[in-house]
């Protein structure tokens, strides 16, 4: 029995321990499941935190991304707003490199190339202003010559391909730098990284620009690059306009030399004065013109006209108006026939509405003073001053000069005195304007009484100061005065 | 303040054009734009450019009508001036022979000459 017992308890206590042990198994199990599930949920929440980390990542980078596109086109928009703001070279280099300087680097250098390919000027920018001085200086120490291309902005004169050094290699700032001042200042400003592209318009190099980062900024890239390139096309046309502008400006310049005369003769009994003032925007040939010469049978001839229109073909008329004036007064004693063969001349050359009008004199000297003859196409009446400053218009009406086949010009004849004037000149005296007022022919008469018995030049000085005293704002036509006075 | 002012209209094969402030190689251009829109209007059988209330008026401005006269012409409209004030009928009369343009003294006015054919 006692054995029975034991032999139970044995296998109770075998079956307890195995039970135990299952247990344990089973917590162990658990345990395990439990400590793979911990790591599964780290493994996951780690997976999660990247992810979310790559997201950030992504979004910064999408951010700069959007930001540096951003501060590009703001940088193109802007440069090409500002260099479009001026027809000068130089105005236009500093709207170009102050962009640059302000968005993609931290200071900008443009060199401009004269017609031969020689570099005569540079321009720079900083992006503190402080440091303008420092950056031209540099820049103006040593012109980069396309003939020996040390320095980078000479070879890309030379190519024609831009440069883009990400990073200055050691010693390399020695070599292309010139000792001295230019060296000294390329170090104090840093130079650590540089782009250089040419200007280019219509297949010619017209200088370069360069962009330069000192050593605290990222250096640059292929985009930089790209934008440096689109930049440097945009100032190449705008530089291109500025001196197109200029040339324009130099032959509109020499022509209206060419076409005034180049001084009043001396012509004994007669004195002559003229005034001419070009309108404020004096980039463009027109207006106004007049000319006084020796005519058949000892007589003068005077005229004055005004050109309708601006620039080249106002020009072409106005050269046409007065050789034809010359050439007729050969053939032709009454103005009223010069106007004639003028009117049928500019009709054959023009088949629009262009038009001048012109006022043509004819001075004969006889035995008690001048007689003169007016004939006017469509122009201000002259006035005819005597020497207590009475005065009166002379002449009478006609139509405007190479419109109408059917224009009609009368002759009036008026006899002057010695001391008396004859005053020719353009709507220009009477239209300039004080607050919208027209200064008007009544002023003009009004003037006029105070300079009788004046010589002829000081009549004409008086007549132009007194309409510029009048006048305010810019004087938009030209304003031209031709006075003679009968001196014997 | 804007020198010149220009109100544009279209009603009854009419194109209206005020000019207002003063009309000179400065506002030239402006003008020149707002009629080449009237004429790109093809219903407009008369071309109607209202003076009278421009208070100056220089040889560029002449131009500009002469110009609207000639194309009205070529393109077989007719063109009305209405006479403005004094300072720029004057302008006229110095510069063209008589009869050369149409004016009237009211923007609704017909060519004085046409008015019994047109029954207005």
């Amino acid at each position: 029995m006692e054995i029975d017992h034991d032999l139970r308890e044995a296998d109770r206590r075998r079956r307890e321990a195995e039970r135990t042990r299952h247990d344990a198994d089973i917590d162990r199990r658990d345990a395990d499941q439990a400590r793979e599930a911990a790591e599964r949920a780290k493994a996951e929440a780690e997976q999660a935190r990247a992810a979310a980390e790559e997201a950030q990542r992504e979004l910064d980078h999408a951010r700069r991304l959007e930001a540096e596109a951003r501060s590009r086109l703001q940088l193109l928009l802007e440069a090409g707003g500002a260099m479009s703001a001026s027809l000068e070279v130089r105005p236009v280099l500093s709207a170009l490199t102050g962009a640059a300087a302000r968005r993609i680097c931290d200071y900008s250098i443009a060199f401009v190339a004269g017609p031969d390919g020689r570099v005569v000027d540079a321009v720079g920018a900083h992006r503190d202003p402080a440091r303008f001085g420092m950056v031209e200086r540099m820049a103006m120490a040593r012109l980069p010559d396309p003939a020996n291309p040390s320095s980078l902005a000479a070879r890309v004169l030379a190519t024609g391909e831009p440069i883009l050094v990400p990073r200055m290699p050691p010693g390399e700032l020695e070599k292309i730098m010139a000792p001295g001042d230019q060296r000294n200042l390329a170090r104090e400003l840093g130079l650590e990284s540089v782009i250089v592209v040419p200007l280019v318009a219509r297949g010619r190099t017209l200088g370069v620009l360069s962009l330069v980062r000192d050593g605290d900024s990222q250096p640059f890239d292929e985009d930089d690059l790209a934008l440096a390139g689109m930049l440097a096309a945009r100032a190449g046309l705008a530089v291109d306009n500025a001196r197109l502008y200029a040339d324009r400006d130099h032959v509109a310049e020499t022509l209206r030399r060419s076409l005034l005369p180049p001084e009043t003769p001396d012509i004994g009994w007669l004195e002559v004065g003229g005034r001419y003032l070009p309108a404020a925007d004096g980039t463009q040939v027109g207006g106004d013109f007049y000319d006084v010469f020796p005519a058949e049978d000892g007589c003068w001839m005077a005229v004055i006209g005004d050109i309708v229109g601006k620039g080249a073909e106002a020009a072409a008329m106005m050269g046409l108006a007065r050789y034809t004036i010359r050439t007729a007064a050969m053939t032709e004693a009454r103005p009223s026939r010069i106007l004639e063969t003028l009117n049928r001349a500019i009709l054959r050359q023009t088949d629009d509405q262009r038009f001048c009008t012109a006022c043509c004199v004819r001075l004969l000297r006889n035995g008690y003073g001048t007689r003169v003859t007016i004939s006017s196409g469509g122009h201000p009446l002259p006035l005819v001053l005597h020497r207590d400053g009475s005065n009166e218009p002379a002449g009478a009406p006609g139509s405007i000069v190479g419109v109408f086949e059917d224009a009609g010009f009368s002759d009036r004849v008026v006899d002057l005195s010695v001391g008396d004037a004859l005053v020719l000149y353009t709507d220009g005296v009477t239209d300039e304007r004080r607050d919208g007022e027209p200064f008007g022919e009544e002023r003009l008469r009004e003037v006029l009484a105070g300079l009788g018995g004046a010589s002829a030049q000081p009549i004409a000085d008086g007549i132009v100061e007194a309409v510029a005293d009048f006048a305010t704002g810019r004087q938009r036509d030209d304003v031209a005065v031709l006075t003679i006075r009968v001196t014997s | 303040m804007k020198l010149l002012e220009i109100a544009s209209e279209l009603s009854d094969g009419r194109a209206r054009m005020r000019l207002h402030g003063e009309l000179d190689l400065g506002t030239v251009g402006a003008a020149e734009t707002a009629l080449a829109e009237l004429e790109r209007e093809p219903d407009a059988t008369t071309l109607v450019i209202d003076l009278r209330t421009l208070r100056f008026m220089d040889s560029t401005g002449l131009h500009f009508v002469l110009g609207a006269d000639a194309r009205a012409r070529e393109g077989g409209r007719r063109l009305l001036v209405v006479r403005g004030p004094e300072a720029v009928d004057r302008v006229f009369r110095l510069a063209l022979p008589d009869g050369r343009l149409t004016f009237v003294d009211h923007p609704d006015d017909d060519d004085p000459a046409a008015a019994g054919v047109s029954g207005a």
